[in-house]
């Protein structure tokens, strides 16, 4: 199910769904078993790798974060024969489950993979409690002017300080607890909203002293792939040509 | 329907959120306002291991069948979710409404294993219900304050002593028909206007149904029972556990919910028959699921297709208490095989007696992938295999070992029991024997035959005596023994292609004790979880001090349960559930384990254990007796 082996198949598919619902809770490797069970349920002529252990040639675009929902997702599939593309859609929404659904498909010509050309997302991050709008908006505003902004991350190895003013492309308040955020995304260089708004709350704890953690809902709202220097929306005829 | 239960923030943080969001493909909504009958099916375990049970998907299936009831799925929050779950005061709700459950009618708990029973409590408790049978009618009587039924089922039902106290009802044996006559009778009872206890009367007249509230037990000075009788007339004095007699007519599950996280056994599962033959002594599945009785592999390969196609699972197990012994494998699993293999749909196999044909099925099912081969010995030696009754020699296992070497298989499990009865320290030396013999047939098989390398896992279980088998009145080894006997064994085990486990001889202990336990035990299983016992089969949650100091503050005597050896005259605390096999036959066969003498498998010869009184023309008595 990763995109590393050699492609085999005849045609490839990129499609573009959306999650939402309960199935903001599911992970990035339970997504693609879903969608695989999916494929099969809808018999969906779909390749399979060669070797030992076949699997589908199936890759998202970008893992979404678990409690995340999305209009903005993307993956690329190969198929083994050609089936309409109306067909495809069609087949593979009455079988997916609720919360999972195509929004459009179509045949793609390059081998570009889409989890390695993805370059830009969009999210709006929702405060649940929102506080004071202004103190907000002046903490992003002092934050947007900044050349650089540390925070601490946790992985698995442990913490550790990154940088993430580099990785904002653009970040506006559009609701007094919403914020709709531009940024990098990709193998390249990604932030994760969460570390977004962990340096917020940093930025606003220097004016009114110690704020509690805030619990965030995330939308994510676009991915744009990369091709050519230019951003191109993954279904852009251009971006599949 | 997306609102869930707990809140977003808090989902974010537990492990694995989508174990308590429900929302499953084919998990099924309903309006609950258009349903008579809200169940509550609950597991008494992670959501991983509850939904890997064969037993929940086909009542769960049988109970939406039927449009006047909603069934919905529980099980028992992780420690991480139960902590939100107190302070945040949310109940204890179903995956599918994601509303609480002790708004429900009917609270179910499906008995596994002993060590689940302190979830039940920890489950009650969770959802605001009263955990005793008696607090429920008095606190019931309120009109305002109707609390749920809580009812059991599953196979520790065959002796429901222990949780007498805290379950209004245990359905014993098969479920599929009595739970919808249980569901009747409460439709009738539900707008009578009769009292909560009237209910219950009303269900010991259904046949399997077990209401603890209408039976007394009184003790003599030694401890054991004096009497067990039903107090108040009209009420039988005997149980007697429910079959299905045809399985090819019994609704089987064409969907199951196909979970999105991983569970512990993701697959279709395809049930080839109920029952075993073969009468190992120490195996109570092999006793209280007698008679034996077997799907067509026609209607089988139906199932097949049809749970493939609307699951989309990649793989199909096959399951039963001993594969081999079913009569149409040969005609189900190749075809079916090479049908799913078209779909790229596999096979996972059970540990198969080892013959030519299952060799062949063997390879086939498991083309690439040589791994694991388990053999069940169970015990040492041929003399102590014969007092079990495990009708496998030392040439047979040898000869499977050499088959499964040559055929390119790189690890054998080999399975065995520590402190069954007259065993002796020749009998566990016999474990490490046949171990190395095992490894003396690999280096004998000719290296252009055999792969590289090779790995012997050998695994010691503490025997758990148990009711409705021979040996429900024999003693458990101490821990003492059972320590000597482990550290003996790992001594031998030096070679380093063969590795040793054994298991907690502390968590035997207490499967033991309840198992053969009775009402008395109820106290101190509420007590040990009161003081934090739960999840009791996680090595990593059981808490052998907490339950050892509930024991000593109750003065309950843990050996009186474990250790002792037990009369045959004595009244057992599961003499009034009729399992089928007689008291009689179970007498006769301990009797001839002490002799060491073998009896013979149910298509050898039929040898009157009584459960074929249970049975019809689709059973493998009336075969044998035919």
């Amino acid at each position: 199910m990763s995109g590393a082996t050699k492609a085999s198949s005849n045609f490839t598919i990129r499609f573009h769904f959306e999650r939402t619902g309960r199935l903001r809770f599911t992970g990035h490797l339970d997504m693609l078993r879903t969608f695989q069970r999916a494929f099969m349920r809808a018999k969906t002529p779909i390749a399979y790798s060669q070797g030992f252990n076949p699997h589908p040639e199936f890759v998202i675009g970008m893992p979404l974060g678990v409690g995340t929902t999305s209009e903005a997702e993307y993956a690329d599939l190969g198929m083994d024969t050609k089936v309409p593309i109306d067909s495809f859609v069609a087949a593979l929404n009455a079988k997916l489950p609720d919360g999972l659904r195509v929004l459009s498909a179509t045949y793609k010509n390059n081998k570009d993979n889409i989890m390695g050309k993805v370059d830009e997302l969009k999210c709006l991050i929702r405060f649940e409690a929102p506080g004071d709008a202004t103190q907000r908006l002046d903490a992003l505003h002092r934050m947007l002017e900044k050349s650089e902004i540390f925070v601490e991350k946790t992985t698995k190895k442990g913490k550790s300080m990154i940088e993430i003013r580099s990785k904002i492309r653009d970040a506006q308040m559009v609701a007094d607890d919403i914020v709709a955020l531009r940024c990098d995304a990709g193998s390249h260089s990604s932030l994760s909203p969460e570390l977004f708004v962990e340096a917020l709350r940093q930025e606003m704890e220097r004016v009114v002293g110690p704020l509690p953690k805030e619990y965030v809902t995330v939308h994510r709202t676009a991915i744009s792939v990369e091709k050519d220097g230019k951003l191109w929306n993954p279904m852009d005829p251009e971006a599949l040509k | 329907m997306n609102n869930l239960m707990m809140a977003d923030s808090v989902l974010a943080q537990v492990e694995k959120p989508a174990r308590y969001t429900g929302g499953e493909l084919n998990s099924i909504m309903k309006n609950a306002s258009e349903v008579d009958i809200r169940f509550a099916f609950c597991f008494p375990d992670s959501y991983e291991i509850g939904m890997s049970h064969l037993g929940m998907k086909i009542l769960y299936h049988i109970l939406n069948e039927r449009k006047d009831i909603w069934c919905e799925r529980v099980f028992a929050p992780w420690i991480d979710m139960e902590a939100q779950m107190r302070a945040l005061k949310v109940p204890l709700f179903g995956l599918e409404s994601q509303e609480p459950i002790e708004t429900f009618d009917f609270i179910g708990f499906t008995l596994q294993y002993e060590m689940s029973f302190t979830n039940i409590l920890n489950m009650l408790d969770l959802a605001g219900v009263p955990l005793r049978t008696a607090e429920r009618l008095e606190r019931s009587e309120r009109p305002e304050r109707a609390f749920p039924f809580v009812c059991a089922g599953g196979p520790c039902a065959v002796n429901p002593e222990p949780l007498a106290p805290f379950v209004d009802f245990f359905m014993i044996g098969e479920g599929e028909e009595v739970i919808l006559e249980v569901m009747d009778a409460y439709l009738e009872w539900k707008d009578s206007g009769t009292p909560r206890k009237a209910f219950l009367k009303k269900l010991t007249q259904v046949e399997g149904v077990y209401v603890p509230l209408f039976y007394d037990v009184t003790y003599q000075e030694d401890g054991t029972i004096q009497s067990f009788q039903p107090n108040e007339a009209g009420v039988p004095a005997i149980i007697r556990k429910r079959i299905i007699k045809d399985l090819d007519q019994v609704s089987y599950p064409d969907k199951v919910v196909v979970p999105f996280i991983d569970i512990v056994h993701d697959r279709v599962m395809l049930e080839l028959f109920r029952g075993c033959i073969r009468g190992c002594r120490f195996c109570q599945a092999g006793f209280i699921y007698r008679p034996v009785r077997e799907k067509s592999p026609e209607k089988l390969t139906e199932i097949a297709r049809n749970l493939i196609a609307n699951t989309g699972y990649e793989e199909i197990g096959l399951l039963s208490l001993s594969t081999s012994d079913y009569t149409g494998l040969e005609a189900l699993a190749l075809p079916l095989l090479e049908e799913m293999e078209q779909q790229k749909v596999s096979f996972s196999l059970p540990s198969l007696r080892i013959d030519s044909f299952s060799m062949e099925l063997m390879q086939k099912a498991q083309k690439v992938r040589k791994s694991g081969l388990t053999f069940a010995p169970e015990a040492g030696t041929q003399r102590l295999r014969d007092v079990i009754n495990k009708g496998v020699t030392e040439e047979d296992l040898f000869r499977s070992a050499k088959m499964a070497f040559e055929g390119g298989w790189t690890s054998v499990k080999l399975y065995f029991m520590l402190g069954l009865p007259t065993e002796t320290m020749a009998d566990v030396d016999g474990i490490a024997a046949l171990a190395q013999g095992v490894l003396r047939v690999w280096h004998a098989v000719p290296k252009e035959l055999r792969k590289k390398s090779i790995s012997i896992s050998v695994s010691a279980a503490a025997f758990v005596p148990k009711p409705f088998t021979p040996f429900q009145w024999v003693a458990q080894d101490t821990i003492a023994v059972m320590k000597e006997k482990q550290f003996h064994l790992k001594d031998q085990m030096r070679d380093k292609k063969i590795s040793f486990k054994y298991h907690d001889s502390n968590i035997s202990l207490l499967e033991a004790v309840f198992a053969r336990g009775d009402r008395r035990l109820a106290d101190v299983l509420e007590l040990a979880w009161r003081n934090g016992c739960k999840f009791d089969s996680w090595d990593e949650h059981f808490k052998n001090s907490v339950w050892l100091e509930a024991f000593a503050a109750l003065g309950v005597d843990l050996s009186f349960y474990a250790h002792r050896v037990r009369d045959f005259a004595e009244i057992l605390p599961w003499d009034h559930i009729d399992v089928g096999v007689h008291k009689k036959y179970l007498i006769n066969e301990a009797k001839l384990a002490l002799l060491e003498h073998t009896t013979p498998h149910c298509r050898q010869t039929c040898t009157a254990c009584g459960a074929n009184r249970l049975a019809d023309a689709n059973c493998v008595c009336q075969e044998v007796l035919a």
